[in-house]
């Protein structure tokens, strides 16, 4: 195995998951539902990945419920914590120093 | 492991990554219009703070300002929420403009208590109209920059 660029980070890494954290990059946060539609996974698959995430303390789940359902089924709103956004970020940017662009990565630039 | 990949990308593997991430937020940004309902509404309830100096009841104007709030707060929850979205937060753009609002709403505000004193209670319309114009104009103005930023992050 090579040597990872400073900021690389495996649990980010994985495709789905990079996805995960590069839409919440630039939100406060995402509904589940809208998560798994944006990215075209099915629930069960987007739970997997958002537990590693959570293990790893990138992001939390907040579930309300929903006054507006019949069902009153609850509501999960996927966000990343600080440190996940701090990884996130590194992840990114060490993505950028492979392709050789060291472009301004922040979020809200 | 979850589709872990301990292999390093190469220059063409992260570009294909980080264009995957672009693609992404173009999609996410379409999400983040406004429900349709939600401008019209933010506008009728700063129109109708706009046009309480010529409202004759003390006892409704004693509690148009914090049912208002009221309001603005439910509807922006009940808009999250049919958007699955909560945007993160505003560009200093977005700012200045929401800036400029509060500007013209106290204007306003002040226009119909000094068009009450005459006793021009009628022409009060004018100013609760450019208030409602005015919000929805804004508004969608900061609806189109937060979605630009959504896109253009790197």
């Amino acid at each position: 195995m090579s040597t990872e660029p400073a900021g690389f980070d495996q649990v980010i890494h994985p495709p789905a998951r990079l996805r995960i954290c590069g839409l919440l990059r630039p939100v406060e946060a995402l509904e589940f539902s809208r998560l798994a539609e944006l990215l075209g996974l099915s629930p069960s698959t987007l739970s997997k990945h958002l537990r590693v995430l959570t293990d790893a303390g990138y992001v939390t789940m907040t579930k309300l419920p929903d006054t507006a359902r019949v069902d009153k089924r609850r509501v999960a709103w996927v966000r990343l914590t600080r440190g996940g956004r701090r990884a996130v970020e590194a992840h990114i940017a060490s993505l950028l120093t492979i392709t050789g662009d060291v472009a301004d990565t922040g979020p809200h630039s | 492991m979850i589709g872990s990949n301990r292999d390093n990308p190469d220059g063409a593997q992260a570009q294909e990554l980080l264009s995957d991430l672009a693609r992404d937020r173009a999609r996410l940004a379409p999400r983040m219009r406004f429900p349709s309902w939600l401008l019209p509404a933010l506008g009728a309830v700063s129109a109708a703070f706009v046009a309480e100096p010529a409202i004759p009841s003390d006892e409704v104007r004693q509690f148009s300002l914090p049912l208002g709030l009221l309001v603005v707060v439910i509807l922006v929850w009940r808009a999250r929420r049919e958007m699955g979205v909560q945007p993160g937060p505003l560009h200093i753009s977005s700012r200045a403009l929401q800036l400029l609002w509060l500007l013209v709403l106290l204007t306003m505000l002040s226009t119909s208590f000094g068009l009450v004193s005459l006793e021009l209670q009628w022409w009060v319309l004018i100013p609760v109209a450019v208030t409602f114009v005015t919000t929805i104009g804004i508004g969608r103005r900061i609806g189109t920059i937060e979605r630009n930023r959504v896109v253009d992050v790197h």
